[in-house]
């Protein structure tokens, strides 16, 4: 039996969504792209001579290497912490909330934890990783642009921790060979959680590690 | 298990999708002199010299039709001396996949000795499809042709388009 021969008339365009709805397929498929009738037309439609020229570009294609699509796209959330920039994979970043207040514990030396806040109705640990990393401070005169500061709330196995960043850039997406291996020149502290560089807009970003950041933090707490 | 269709004629057949390396464009083939019927030509596949095998041309005696739908079906086959050797299948409308259990793959109790690769059939809605199987598909005067010019497909020479 020979395959669904294409209908004489574009049904889709008459009786189909592109028409007037009236096919009764459509209470099946909904949407004619749904359904065999509208894919096999759309087959059909590569059952015609090859254009000329063309299968003389397609020749020239099929000797060339193949070319690997890269899929694997990483996607990154850039932010600034002082006058640094760093970024966070994607998946280690759950929210960027609107700053608030920490509320700060008795008994807790001050630096990198900086306390507790409220993120959406749960109780949640706040650090510096200004001071973890060993950030200078800005000037409080560059720091004005305070309506920019949120907090970045991250989490890598189930755990959860939050800190205060200066801005956010935003979520990039970095093909492989944009990563950069940080240079030595970068500051000791910085380089142990940092796995790669990348460009974007300017800046130099330290695309940090969540794994060896969390152990490390957990380490500070104990 | 994932099948790759194709057509013979007004038939459908399917070959084994982990099998298939690439599906590529029906290209311009450099010609073979002398070679049998079926042997359509070698086309440059990545920088390799590999034979054409016309599949329509193979078992109906003409040759496939030369639309965007006609492809060819790069697969392994073992040539002489045990080597692993690139082939291409010429097939028609090779267009679509397949994702069915091989338990729907009846043998027909037809074996026929001129077409060793003809396997199992299942029936689908639209029709019966064969399986066929292209390990068995080099065989007799191609299997000694291709062996025979093995070394000039074994250079990495590109072929002028």
């Amino acid at each position: 039996m020979p395959a669904a021969q294409a209908p004489p008339t574009a049904c889709w365009a008459q009786v189909g969504v592109y028409g007037d709805s009236s096919c009764p397929e459509l209470q099946r498929f909904v949407h004619c792209r749904n359904c065999s009738v509208y894919s096999a037309a759309g087959l059909d439609l590569l059952n015609r001579p090859i254009p000329a020229g063309y299968q003389h570009e397609l020749t020239h294609e099929c000797g060339r290497p193949r070319q690997v699509r890269q899929s694997s796209r990483n996607s990154a959330v850039a932010f600034r912490v002082s006058a640094e920039w760093l970024a966070l994979p994607t998946p280690a970043l759950l929210e960027i909330a609107e700053y608030r207040p920490i509320r700060s514990l008795p008994h807790r030396r001050q630096g990198i934890f900086l306390g507790l806040a409220n993120i959406r109705g749960e109780v949640t640990l706040c650090v510096s990783l200004g001071h973890f990393l060993g950030l200078e401070k800005l000037p409080s005169r560059e720091s004005l642009r305070r309506a920019y500061h949120r907090l970045l709330l991250i989490t890598h196995e189930g755990q959860r921790l939050a800190f205060p960043v200066d801005e956010v850039h935003g979520p990039v997406h970095l093909l492989p060979e944009q990563l950069l291996p940080p240079p030595a020149t970068i500051a000791r502290s910085v380089r142990s959680y940092t796995q790669s560089l990348f460009r974007s807009e300017q800046h130099l970003i330290g695309l940090l590690a969540p794994r060896p950041l969390f152990e490390a933090l957990n380490r500070s707490f104990t | 298990m994932l099948f790759l269709l194709f057509h013979l004629g007004p038939d459908r057949y399917a070959l084994q999708a982990s099998h298939v390396i690439e599906v590529v464009p029906l290209v311009t083939l450099k010609s073979l002199p002398h070679a049998p019927a079926g042997v359509a030509g070698m086309f440059n596949y990545r920088g390799q010299l590999v034979p054409a095998v016309d599949l329509s041309q193979l078992t109906l005696g003409v040759p496939a039709a030369q639309c965007l739908s006609t492809r060819i079906i790069v697969v392994n086959y073992t040539g002489a001396g045990g080597t692993d050797r690139l082939l291409g299948l010429i097939a028609e409308k090779a267009t679509e996949t397949l994702r069915t259990d091989v338990r729907n793959f009846v043998a027909h109790g037809l074996k026929l000795r001129s077409a060793p690769y003809l396997g199992p059939v299942m029936l689908d809605p639209q029709g019966p499809i064969q399986w066929l199987d292209e390990k068995q598909l080099v065989s007799g005067p191609i299997s000694r042709f291709l062996s025979a010019n093995a070394e000039s497909f074994d250079s990495s020479a590109a072929v002028q388009a």
